[in-house]
């Protein structure tokens, strides 16, 4: 993912689209964007900073989870088996950028009516994140239908995360790293970019541009 | 620009409770059996007593650790990642630790005492690499962290023999402990002073030290649990009172020590650490 600081305006609807979409307990963001200021009077920058997982090719989080409940899967993609998580929280404290969360309980700002489209495993066809970790998916499910259905990832929308659909200045691009063709790579290339907190080696797979 | 650090929630005192229980009971049964191994057939006496304290306090220290955890049904499912988790490592030491300390109670052979010992010792080493496997928190992703935690088990182990040879009649505490303790005083005081002075480039961890009386805090355990047990043990008073006031002082600084690193000083570094990246931002378009 790359996502263009120049462009986003801290308006806050990849949060709420990624919110409504994965039917996150209140308190837990899988994705929230910082309001940041850097300099000194009078000499002062005001910029809006979306995190996320990082879906890191050396995750720390990967490498300290004891029961392999995190995982990463061929395409890069960092997810975890609800099933096999026991909740010690070892990885959110391995993780660099906050990405990771563990809710006490599996609530809903909505109880009766959760606000999650998609059938989930097990209970009843909604996940249940009690005392288990959680944390951005890149929306793999909708990734695997939409490339089931021959969708181009991060072309169409059906194949692409809900942050990167929502945003009104199309601040985020999705795709594949090792497709040098992509608009994502094309991005990263020919804009200045970094990635945050490279001095920990964790390889994140989100660039950021300006 | 100011850097904002906030301390994790995510361990808490059952976390605590399993470093310092099973860092204490490991750091025991591994300190016993090397002074049996340099002074044959001195502790031979108390080392059952010694084997079932360590076994409960590990047992404690594990207990503690699946109360923590979200899903305690699944506590187990911890051993399964040998390959790359320390946690994993330390559970699977832990385990089998337990297996061999009692089945050398049951047969008292020597080569299980051994290898019991042996995964002592992998406990306290996991204990220590777990806290620097933790890269969000600055104060245990440093290099000092893990000896920090093994030299603190040993202490705690070492004082806990003290106590436990005091009230065993018959044993010659003065010809035993002095020398082992002096050492690890030592070491005690100077990892812990290195690790307290020598921050190195993390502004983060500089001002976790400057937080509240985080300094101050870390600063009393050394004095507990490394400079004031050096001093005593250059006292000749007698063996036994230097004993009797070291073996108590070693546990508290260790418990210190361990309270500090992982709930006081256990603050989340920022995503964005000004100091490190922040020149970035500084550009104009």
């Amino acid at each position: 993912m790359a996502i263009d600081l120049k462009r986003c305006a801290g308006c806050q609807t990849c949060t709420i689209a990624c919110k409504i979409d994965n039917d996150t307990p209140p308190g837990v963001m899988w994705r929230n964007v910082r309001d940041v200021e850097v300099g000194t009077y009078p000499n002062v920058t005001r910029f809006f900073l979306p995190l996320q997982c990082m879906q890191c090719a050396k995750a720390p989080c990967l490498e300290v989870c004891p029961t392999t409940a995190t995982q990463r899967r061929a395409d890069g993609i960092i997810y975890i088996d609800y099933e096999k998580c026991v909740g010690c929280g070892y990885c959110v404290l391995a993780c660099p950028f906050e990405a990771r969360w563990l809710p006490g309980k599996d609530d809903s700002y909505f109880p009766s009516e959760r606000t999650s489209y998609r059938g989930w495993i097990p209970n009843d066809g909604q996940k249940n994140l009690t005392g288990v970790c959680t944390k951005c998916d890149f929306c793999m499910d909708r990734i695997d239908a939409g490339l089931k259905s021959g969708l181009r990832v991060g072309t169409h929308p059906e194949a692409t995360p809900v942050c990167v659909n929502s945003c009104p200045a199309k601040a985020l691009t999705f795709g594949d790293l090792d497709d040098v063709e992509s608009e994502l790579v094309q991005t990263i290339r020919t804009r200045r970019s970094f990635r945050l907190r490279t001095e920990l080696a964790t390889d994140p797979s989100v660039y950021y541009v300006w | 620009m100011t850097i904002e650090v906030i301390r994790q929630k995510t361990w808490g005192p059952l976390a605590l409770g399993h470093y310092v229980f099973g860092g204490t009971g490991s750091g025991l049964y591994a300190a016993a059996f090397t002074l049996n191994l340099v002074s044959p057939g001195s502790l031979s006496s108390v080392f059952s007593y010694v084997s079932i304290l360590s076994v409960a306090l590990v047992a404690s220290g594990l207990t503690c650790v699946g109360l923590e955890a979200g899903r305690k049904s699944r506590a187990a499912n911890v051993i399964l990642n040998v390959r790359s988790s320390w946690m994993s490592r330390e559970a699977v030491g832990a385990f089998l630790f337990l297996a061999l300390a009692l089945a050398g109670l049951a047969f008292g052979n020597m080569i299980l005492y051994g290898v019991a010992a042996l995964f002592a010792l992998l406990v306290i080493v996991g204990q220590g690499f777990m806290l620097s496997a933790a890269r969000a928190i600055p104060a245990w992703r440093t290099p000092l962290t893990p000896p920090l935690l093994w030299i603190s088990s040993v202490a705690a182990g070492l004082g806990l023999l003290g106590v436990v040879l005091l009230f065993s009649p018959g044993i010659e505490v003065g010809t035993i402990l002095p020398g082992a303790v002096a050492v690890l005083s030592t070491l005690v005081t100077v990892v812990a002073l290195t690790y307290l002075l020598v921050p190195g480039k993390s502004s983060a961890l500089k001002k976790i030290f400057d937080e509240g009386s985080n300094r101050l805090l870390f600063l009393f355990s050394i004095v507990v649990g490394g400079l004031v047990p050096l001093l005593i043990s250059f006292d000749s008073s007698g063996p036994v009172f230097a004993i009797s006031l070291i073996s108590p002082l070693l546990i508290a600084g260790s418990c210190l020590t361990k309270y500090s690193v992982l709930l006081r000083l256990s603050y989340r570094a920022p995503v964005i650490d000004f100091g490190e990246t922040g020149h970035i931002f500084d550009e104009r378009a």
